[in-house]
């Protein structure tokens, strides 16, 4: 089924209720279609019915044609009814058997309902048309499963998945934070006692002894003598204790900050592996439709440097949080237990800092989004060019690729640029904020002591306590900015877990083990979106038969073994293998039996031995050396300096095309398929090879069915049969010869070569 | 061309000729005067699977191990391979310098001291086992048959490229 968007959806509501008003009794819906556009093209909807009696359609709502009464056709009047689809645009028409002609227009959005109908027509005229019901049951489902759309801020909470198996590491973590946090309130309590109960009340002596000896300066001198051997003696014992303590909690805070610190980023490194794992892994298990419309880049990006993202942000940030809320917490609880006004004085800014998070939170939101999505097209760009560099110096086009990158790197920056100045404002605000913030207090508080309100230990108390709280809102504040950028991050990453695989996974797998290979098309349409490929296809292969199949390029041939290895999924009938829907078979076990050859071979990086035993790591040297002989490649590979162990480079660069091709039906043969699938697997060696590739595949063939497409129709002689397929048709099917008697399609394409063979030989003798 | 599989059996004799030159006589008594053995995977298996080849390079037998031959036709074989394979054995790594576009290794190997420059970032390979394998900017390939017993700064410095 094509991707129904959002926009369908919400075309979707028409009432059902005047729709079954209509009807008769025994009459019921077939197929329905809500078109999106007008005659003149203009947004409007207007439904049409097809039911197992007639044709309903509504005049278009809001616009002047047939204000939304209901016309209708029985289906007995109705000479032809057919979907049309151009450019994004479509057109269902109606022919009346009075040759009057009426048209519904529609965009791509809908053209796979519109199809829809007009094929159901067809069945309801033909007879054929079995359980609407359940296939529109099916539709529901599709709409359903595309409606949800998560709040974005939530993707970071969506992360405590992968943190599951690290959630006593955590615990550990939160714990020594919250302690190591405690610990470091104490030294600003012990300074409070040091000052009022031992410094000052020192000092205060000390000045009475002046004050009460101010004549005599031997007495004073000796006072002040006994003064400080006595009670100053005593008093800096006191300020040794009160030393101790405050070194003890600066210890064990410093302690405790460490072991949290190497908690969090072991934990941290584990959850965005995790998250690295799981998002790959989900990615594999995507259908080819997902990835036919993506950017290599864009992927690599989110996989890479969004979760490296989130991981510091976890190991850096997170912890800290809740020692930051402690921190504050406990800070404003011990500061209004000293003094509730002093302390009052003190939070002031942080209504403030609230607001003006609030302020900046949108903008620095869809800015680390719009900096995510930037980054990962500039790293699509290296994704595109650097595999093709070869092209781009054929063509010389180094600069422009330069260009190419320069722009979206400067989007890049620019990107950044305007999140940038939106931060980078916020988090010297919050200081000033802080400082003034310090100043009020320093005032407030000079005014409590003259005033006799307060001692001087609490106003020196009360500003250490004040460096830390501000010290930690400012924290949090630059948190904040980071905590925005993680969660872009991971929406990015939650887009890539939330897209569900279009080819699915049965629910009840019908057992597959090694099939016979008997292929049957029933009936098979495709489209790619709404781009129709494949219309009504019908063929049977015989267990162990080998078909060719030829024609013109672009009529599907390719699309056709697509469904075959069920790389997508029919829009409509059904492919049936050993008489089961293969979408009753679990996908890999399913896979196993075919062995393809695609029509561009693609070897990975690694040796020639592991490309080739690719389908089947654990194949033993002589089942893989058996292989390449039979694809003929043994030879060439002998002739490589380290033989099998020659490393092939990135996509199998290092050797020709031909090489390449040879290695990839070595890699299918090695698997040992029921089912074989050649696309164009000779087309890139010479016709010497390619003749010794036939003789062996000759053997291989036997006992095993067989699709092979070729341009070259000389590689499909030993076809049982052959099927030419015309702009997504079966137009013929036969044995060679009898194509050739009769003279269509097959024979005209098999002549033409001929002659160009013939030609081209008759050239040859010629030059010398 | 020999259309059928070889088997792994011996069912061939190879001896050298009067001028030197090697020749195996196949199983119908043809005889194919210098023929040249080659290990199909000469990193991971050296001793697996040696095909001997012709001038052409076509396959004409494939001898599954080398330990299955008689002594006689194996030391010809180990010769003969021996004569046309260079792979020193690292014994030692005496140092890696780094420069901007590549690294220059000093090597102490079976066959003598040897230094060499290459600009591959995956100059080592790791093989099967503790195996591992250098090569060179020419393609020259150094052996390590076991990294575990090379000594302690050889190891520490092999580690920075594993
Ligand atoms: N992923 C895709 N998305 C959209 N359209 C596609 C996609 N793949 C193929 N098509 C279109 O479907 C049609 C059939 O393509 P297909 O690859 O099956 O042709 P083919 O018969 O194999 O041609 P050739 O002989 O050139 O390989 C083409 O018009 C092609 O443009
Ligand atoms: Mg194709």
């Amino acid at each position: 089924m094509p991707p129904i968007t959002n926009q369908t959806r919400a075309l979707e509501p028409v009432d059902q209720q005047s729709i079954e008003g209509q009807l008769a009794a025994g009459e019921y819906v077939v197929a329905r279609l809500v078109t999106d556009l007008d005659l003149q093209l203009r947004y409007a909807r207007q439904e049409v019915v097809l039911t197992n009696q007639r044709l309903l359609a509504q005049g278009a709502v809001g616009s002047g044609e047939g204000g939304g009464a209901w016309r209708s056709w029985r289906l007995a009047e109705i000479a032809d009814l057919r979907a049309r689809d151009r450019a994004g645009l479509g057109r269902l028409e109606l022919v009346n058997t009075g040759g009057e002609l009426t048209q519904w227009r529609y965009t791509v959005a809908v053209s796979a309902a519109a199809h829809d109908l007009a094929r159901r027509f067809r069945d309801l005229r033909n007879g054929t048309y079995v359980n609407a019901e359940e296939a529109d049951e099916e539709e529901q489902e599709t709409w359903a499963t595309n409606g949800d759309a998560r709040p974005k801020a939530w993707s970071l909470l969506r992360i405590t998945r992968f943190a599951r198996p690290c959630t006593n590491l955590i615990i550990l973590g939160v714990v020594l934070s919250l302690a190591s946090t405690a610990l470091s309130l104490v030294p600003p309590y012990l300074t409070i006692p040091l000052m009022d109960k031992v410094l000052i009340p020192y000092q205060n002596r000390v000045e009475e002894v002046e004050k009460s000896t101010q004549q005599d300066a031997a007495a004073r001198e000796g006072q002040l003598r006994e003064l400080r051997d006595q009670d100053g003696a005593s008093r800096l014992a006191t300020v040794a204790w009160y030393l101790t303590g405050l070194l003890a909690a600066a210890v064990g805070a410093w302690v405790l900050a460490w072991g949290q610190g190497a908690v969090m980023a072991w934990v941290s490194e584990r959850i965005s592996a995790n998250l690295r794992n799981e998002t790959y892994g989900h990615l594999l298990r995507l259908s080819l439709e997902y990835f036919s419309g993506r950017r290599t880049g864009d992927l690599i990006a989110r996989i890479s440097s969004d979760t490296d993202r989130i991981c510091s942000y976890l190991s850096d940030t997170l912890m800290d949080f809740g020692a930051d809320v402690l921190m504050i917490v406990g800070t404003a609880v011990i500061l209004f237990s000293i003094n509730p006004t002093l302390a009052a004085v003190t939070l002031c800014p942080l209504p403030l800092i609230i607001w003006l998070v609030y302020l900046v939170r949108a903008r620095l939101q869809t800015g680390f989004q719009r900096g995510g999505r930037r980054w990962g097209e500039m790293t699509s760009v290296l994704a595109d060019s650097i595999p093709g560099i070869r092209v781009v110096k054929a063509f010389a086009q180094e600069r422009r690729e330069m260009d190419r990158f320069r722009m979206t790197n400067n989007r890049v920056v620019e990107a950044n640029d305007r999140v940038n100045t939106v931060w980078t404002f916020f988090w010297p605000m919050v200081a000033l904020m802080n400082q003034v913030g310090l100043l009020v207090v320093w005032a407030f508080g000079a005014w409590r002591v003259i005033d006799l309100q307060i001692t001087v230990g609490v106003l020196a108390g009360f500003l250490a306590y004040i460096g830390r709280f501000y010290v930690r809102v400012e924290a949090m504040s630059r948190m904040f900015s980071l905590t925005e950028r993680a969660a872009a991050s991971a929406q990015r990453l939650m887009e890539v877990l939330d897209q569900q695989p279009r080819v699915t996974e049965p629910a009840q797998p019908a057992p597959v083990g090694r099939v016979e290979g008997h292929i049957e098309l029933r009936r098979v349409s495709f489209r790619y979106h709404s781009r129709p490929v494949l219309d009504n296809v019908e063929l049977d292969i015989r267990p162990g038969e080998m078909i060719g199949l030829v024609g013109p390029s672009g009529a599907g041939k390719t699309t056709l073994i697509n469904l075959v290895c069920r790389f997508y999924d029919v829009s409509e009938g059904a492919i049936h293998v050993d008489g089961t829907d293969i979408r009753d078979f679990p996908l890999d076990g399913y896979r196993r039996n075919i062995g393809v050859v695609l029509q561009e071979p693609f070897l990975f990086y690694g040796t020639i031995a592991e490309n080739i035993a690719y389908g089947r790591p654990d194949a033993s040297l002589e089942a893989i050396m058996e292989a390449a002989r039979a694809a003929r490649a043994h030879d060439f590979i002998l002739r490589l300096p380290d033989g099998y162990d020659s490393m092939v480079g990135e996509r199998g660069q290092s050797l020709s095309g031909g090489e390449r091709q040879r290695i990839s039906i070595a890699r299918a043969l090695l698997i040992d398929p029921r089912i074989l699938i050649l696309d164009e697997a000779t087309s890139s060696v010479d016709t010497e090879t390619e003749r010794e590739i036939q003789l062996a595949l000759e053997n291989l063939i036997q006992g095993r069915t067989t699709i092979a497409i070729a341009h070259r129709l000389s590689t499909l002689r030993r076809a049982d049969r052959l099927v030419v397929l015309e702009r997504g048709q079966i137009v013929e099917v036969g044995p060679h010869d009898d194509l050739l008697q009769r003279g269509g399609t097959y024979a005209r394409l098999y002549r033409a070569q001929l002659e160009m063979n013939r030609a081209r030989a008759a050239e040859a003798a010629r030059t010398p | 061309m020999a259309d059928a599989t070889p088997s792994a059996g011996p069912d061939f004799t190879l001896h050298r000729d009067e001028r030197h030159r090697l020749v195996l006589t196949d199983a119908q008594g043809r005889r194919h005067v210098d023929v040249e053995p080659v290990r199909c995977f000469p990193v991971s298996f050296p001793d697996q699977w040696i095909a001997i080849c012709d001038e052409q390079g076509h396959e004409l037998a494939c001898i599954q191990h080398l330990g299955q031959l008689d002594p006689e036709l194996r030391r010809t074989l180990e010769e003969e391979l021996a004569g046309h394979e260079f792979v020193p054995v690292v014994q030692r790594i005496v140092q890696i310098r780094e420069e901007s576009d590549c690294s220059c290794w000093e090597l102490e190997t079976d066959r003598g001291p040897v230094s060499f420059q290459t600009n591959d970032e995956n100059v080592v390979r790791r093989l099967n086992g503790r195996r591992a394998m250098l090569m060179d900017k020419s393609g020259i390939r150094y052996l390590i048959p076991d990294t575990a017993a090379l000594d302690r700064a050889s190891r520490r410095l092999l580690e920075q490229y594993l």
